[in-house]
């Protein structure tokens, strides 16, 4: 057929219906006509002529239809009147109406919500050419000693110089600068980045140029800026390429560029300056794997290939330096974002989508029920279509319309509410969770929710239109006995409905309660000192050009601020400790103050040492705290033995440490009279000028990580004596205790600020520091019980509907049993038993399934079993009380039952 | 009646095959129908009028409001070029067809 003509008929289908129509009846008189006259001519009575032409005719309203059903848009248009039967039907019921919606756009809402986490977390790709061809190259300790996605430098120039699989691998490292000249200049984060890093993640400075390695290896003063930094420092200015900016003073020539929009995921704050970064002199010697190893795979690699390479180099590596690596150590490959995506959180997430899976199909069961109650009652509606010659899969297809339009409100009310809820949701998200930010409902987000609610929206109705489909409905018309045997077939199915809904909500409820239970123990676990009334003191250093670096010269006559980047005269620890510790202590409801470089519940710096008493050596990973002499008594930290150390313990001092149980226990008598040299392993010095420390004393372990984690082999050393070592304690924790009250901000800002090299001060309490340590545990309970919480709901919700129906099915037995004289209260206690019925059902499933899924919360829990007799006890025990509440309110109705009003309805 | 199953599967070709000689209306459509089968494809007439609609829109009929014999406005529709092709195929078509079932039916 031409295009033409095709389209003229489709006008002629979408205006020219009513036209259409009216010629086909036309059509139909004429013929009659013509056939009443040829029956008259063969000699019938005109009557009879007229019967006989009709009987040979047939159904005109049925021809009709068949004719209308050939046009083209004769589909859609039978679509749009399923869908106005459905709003009809809908107006009939809305009651119905109304709670089918509101379950199904609970359980929509929930999916949507949680997919749109799981979609910004893990599913969206980075915002990266081929994001998914950039890794990161880490090094596992073997099974037991666990991985880090970062390499010592050795390792990263072995892997550079050897992987094909992997290339323009590069290293990064985080850095502030104030930007331009002043005592106003912002603060401005950025990274120092080797040359390859900008090929590594595929996106290069969309004007100028990116360093060049001669750059990088002379330290060159160039730089490339965000787009952003251009924009609002540099004005757009073309010209700025070439022009020279200063950073910390230090005059730096602007080289490139980076596009517009583009962000380090993993670092939202971090992308603003890039300067060529070049490994120190001593680099070789640096053990530790502190340098982040971003790459790309090669044309032609895939994750497997390089793989198996980076094992191999691994064994290369192992049998260069058999002394320091273990047999089981290994180079490891990840994706881009993996180490901020732990196995933790990659499981909960997945889980949470499943327990909103499980919400969404207890809503499904609560529809399919809903819509078999009201089955019942349609059965006469339906079978008068039938009769009326309404073929039966147009009846199915009217019940799967209404389904459909119920879903697709259910959607939109679904997408509201996860909108809403989605805020509520991101204040709880732990602070670990990748591209938090971009997490929102999207085109993409709200194509999901449509596909699920179309799929949701099949499953439930379908088991109603499956029957309606069948030919059988005949028999409702011809004997109305819905009420007697019609009713069988069915309650089955809900019972099994009621029973699924019970099941899967405890599931549910029995996960939240394990989760809650686990985050019970982890705010209740013993820290090994007392969270209450501690607070960590984080100075926030100014950075200040050299412009106005005499300044230094107001404060005492010492020497004062220095950038990270300049050797200091002075650590600034030792004049924390000297100038900034004593006012504090003096302030009012202190107890007492102490210097750590690290906050207890936060990590320390993870150093090789060697642990040597009694003739045995041994060397191990620990974990390095640097602190005052006054932080065993602020914690308070009991000691096994010895003493702590002295207030004299500075750089001139003799070496000493203290050491926790954990490691003290390596060594025979609990390290009495032992030495601990940080920076030597198994007999090798890989550190020129740290020396052996004498053990002074062993203090009790802590929980000092994470509630979650044992105390892992850690060492004290006065932080006097290290201070000029390790940059990273450049500006070590206030760690204060008080009577309670946290110390006064002001009065300790002042006193900071008045030692002229902090420009503020915030202080957080230990218990806060703890609570973001069990962040994602809070998350868990929270949104698990929320899920349990709705789930609950809509199956109490379903089993009210059920209880209904069912006393609707047996009032006339009611009736009749309180007319014989049955008390009501027998009655009830009947109804609402036999409506328990599939409620005990549905737990002892519950119970059943909660054994093999509980496995999958294992890596949640803290100190409680995934199937603690107690938990699930609770959770049977709240579900069977809102069983029985929903139960009761349909049984007492039946009560209320007129018996002589019910003889007089028959 | 027993026939409305064969009849179901040939309506189209047959309607085409009525019009190949001349343009005709719907009852005069049937009205051949019956008489050249001798009754005995007896057609529930009103289904003439889906399928006319039906080949009307593949495009192997065409529609027309004409006046009929006796001066009334009538529809009358005339075979299309592409019908007349189709009218062959099928023609074709059934012959192999019939052919077929009589063999089984005769050898079987």
């Amino acid at each position: 057929m031409n295009p033409l003509r095709r389209l003229h008929l489709l006008l002629r289908d979408v205006f020219g219906r009513r036209g259409l129509d009216r010629d086909v009846e036309r059509e139909f008189a004429f013929h009659l006509e013509l056939e009443i006259e040829e029956n008259v001519r063969r000699g019938m009575s005109r009557e009879r002529a007229e019967r006989e032409a009709r009987r040979a005719f047939g159904n005109p309203r049925r021809h009709k239809q068949a004719t209308r059903d050939t046009r083209t848009w004769r589909a859609l248009e039978r679509t749009a009147g399923d869908v106005r039967h459905a709003f009809r039907a809908f107006r009939r019921h809305p009651g119905f109406s109304l709670a089918a919606v509101l379950t199904l756009a609970l359980g929509l809402g929930a999916t949507t919500a949680i997919f749109s986490v799981v979609d910004g977390v893990l599913l969206r790709p980075l915002p990266y050419p081929e994001g998914d061809r950039i890794v990161r190259v880490g090094w596992s300790f073997g099974a037991s000693g666990g991985t880090v996605s970062a390499l010592s430098p050795l390792k990263y120039r072995h892997v550079a110089g050897n992987a094909r699989a992997i290339e323009s691998l590069a290293t990064r490292r985080s850095v502030s600068f104030a930007l331009g000249e002043g005592p106003d200049a912002p603060v401005v984060q950025g990274l120092r980045v080797s040359p390859s890093f900008f090929r590594a993640m595929g996106v290069p400075p969309a004007r100028g140029r990116a360093f060049s390695h001669e750059e990088a290896e002379t330290d060159a003063p160039v730089v490339v800026v965000s787009d952003r930094v251009w924009r609002e420092r540099l004005g757009t200015d073309p010209g700025a390429l070439g022009r020279t900016i200063a950073l910390d003073g230090e005059p730096h020539t602007v080289i490139g560029v980076m596009p517009e929009g583009f962000r380090l995921v993993d670092l939202p704050d971090g992308g603003d300056l890039f300067l060529p970064f070049r490994f120190g002199p001593d680099a070789a010697e640096e053990r530790g794997n502190n340098y982040t190893a971003i790459g790309r795979l090669a044309p032609g690699a895939t994750r497997e290939t390089a793989e198996a390479e980076l094992a191999v180099l691994g064994t290369t590596f192992r049998r260069a330096y058999p002394d320091r690596v273990e047999d089981e150590e290994t180079y490891t490959l990840d994706g881009y974002l993996a180490p901020y995506v732990s196995d933790r959180l990659r499981t909960a997430l997945w889980g949470f989508l499943a327990g909103a899976g499980f919400v969404l199909l207890i809503a499904c069961l609560n529809v399919i029920s809903l819509f078999l109650a009201r089955g019942q009652v349609r059965e006469r509606e339906f079978s008068l279509r039938a009769v009326l010659g309404a073929p039966a899969t147009r009846l199915a297809r009217q019940m799967l319309t209404e389904s459909f339009v119920l879903a697709a409100a259910a959607a939109i009310i679904g997408s509201l509410l996860a909108a809403a809820s989605l805020r509520v949701f991101l204040s709880l998200v732990p602070a670990e969770l990748p591209r938090a930010d971009t997490i929102g409902l999207d085109l993409r987000v709200l194509g999901f929710t449509a596909a699920v609610a179309a799929l949701a929206a099949f499953v439930a109705g379908l088991p109603a239109a499956l029957p309606a489909a069948r030919a059988r409905l005949l028999d409702a018309l011809a004997g109305g006995r819905s009420g007697t045997q019609g009713g069988h077939r069915r309650p089955l199915v809900r019972r099994a409905l009621v029973a699924g809904q019970v099941a899967t909500s405890f599931i549910l409820l029995a996960g939240a309660a394990v989760l809650f239970a686990s985050l019970r123990n982890l705010l209740t676990v013993d820290l090994g000192f007392r969270p209450e009334g501690l607070y960590s003191v984080e100075l926030v250093r100014e950075r200040r050009p050299p412009a106005i670096e005499t300044g230094r010269e107001l404060v005492d006559g010492q020497p004062g601020p220095e950038g990270a980047d300049v050797a200091s005269p002075e650590p600034p620890a030792s004049r924390l400790a000297r100038e900034l510790l004593p006012r504090v202590a003096a302030l009012p409801g202190v107890r007492s103050v102490a210097l750590s470089a690290n906050a207890p519940l936060e990590r320390g710096l993870n150093v090789v040492a060697t642990l040597a008493g009694a003739g045995e050596e041994h060397s191990a990973n620990i974990e390095l705290r640097a602190v005052s002499p006054e932080y065993f008594a602020t914690l308070p930290v009991p000691l096994a033995w010895g003493r702590a150390f002295e207030e004299t313990a500075g750089e001139g001092a003799e070496p000493v440490a203290l050491i926790n149980r954990a490691l003290a226990n390596r060594v025979a008598d609990e390290g009495r009279g032992a030495t601990l040299h940080i920076g030597r392993f198994r007999g090798e010095n890989l550190c020129a000028d740290c020396p052996a420390r004498r053990v002074l004393g062993v203090v009790d372990d802590l929980r000092e990580i994470s509630p979650e984690a044992e105390a892992r082999p850690t060492a004290y050393v006065p932080i006097a004596q290290v201070a000029g070592r390790y940059d990273f304690y450049a500006l070590p924790r206030l760690l204060v205790r008080t009577h309670g009250p946290p110390p006064s901000i002001e009065a300790v800002r002042a006193a900071a600020t008045q030692l002229g090299f902090v420009s503020d001060v915030t202080i957080r309490p230990a218990t806060e520091l703890r609570a973001a340590r069990l962040a994602v545990d809070r998350f868990n309970a929270a949104l698990v019980g929320a899920f349990a919480i709705v789930a609950v709901t809509i199956t109490a919700v379903g089993l009210y509907g059920f209880l209904s129906y069912m006393v609707n099915l047996r009032r006339r037995e009611a009736g009749v049993r309180l007319a014989m004289g049955a008390t009501p209260g027998d009655v009830v206690r009947e109804l609402t038993a036999g409506g328990l019925g599939p409620v005990g059902v549905g737990l002892a499933a519950g119970i059943a399934l909660t054994v093999p899924l509980s496995r999958f919360l294992e890596s949640q829990l803290f100190r409680i079993s995934t199937i603690d007799v107690r938990v699930l006890g609770a959770a049977a025990g709240a579900l069977l009380l809102v069983a029985v509440l929903a139960a009761l309110v349909p049984a007492r109705r039946a009560t209320r039952i007129d018996p002589a009003g019910l003889l007089r309805h028959d | 009646m027993s026939n409305s199953i064969f009849l179901h599967g040939a309506l189209d070709l047959l309607i085409l095959r009525v019009l190949r000689e001349e343009s005709r209306h719907g009852w005069a459509i049937s009205q051949r129908i019956r008489r050249v089968s001798g009754d005995a494809l007896d057609v529930n007439q009103g289904s003439l009028y889906p399928a006319l609609h039906r080949l009307e829109r593949r495009g192997w009929i065409a529609a027309e409001w004409g006046t009929s014999e006796n001066n009334r406005s009538a529809k009358f529709y005339r075979l299309t070029s592409a019908g007349r092709a189709q009218l062959d195929e099928q023609t074709a078509g059934w012959r192999e067809f019939a052919g077929a079932v009589q063999r089984v039916l005769q050898h079987a």
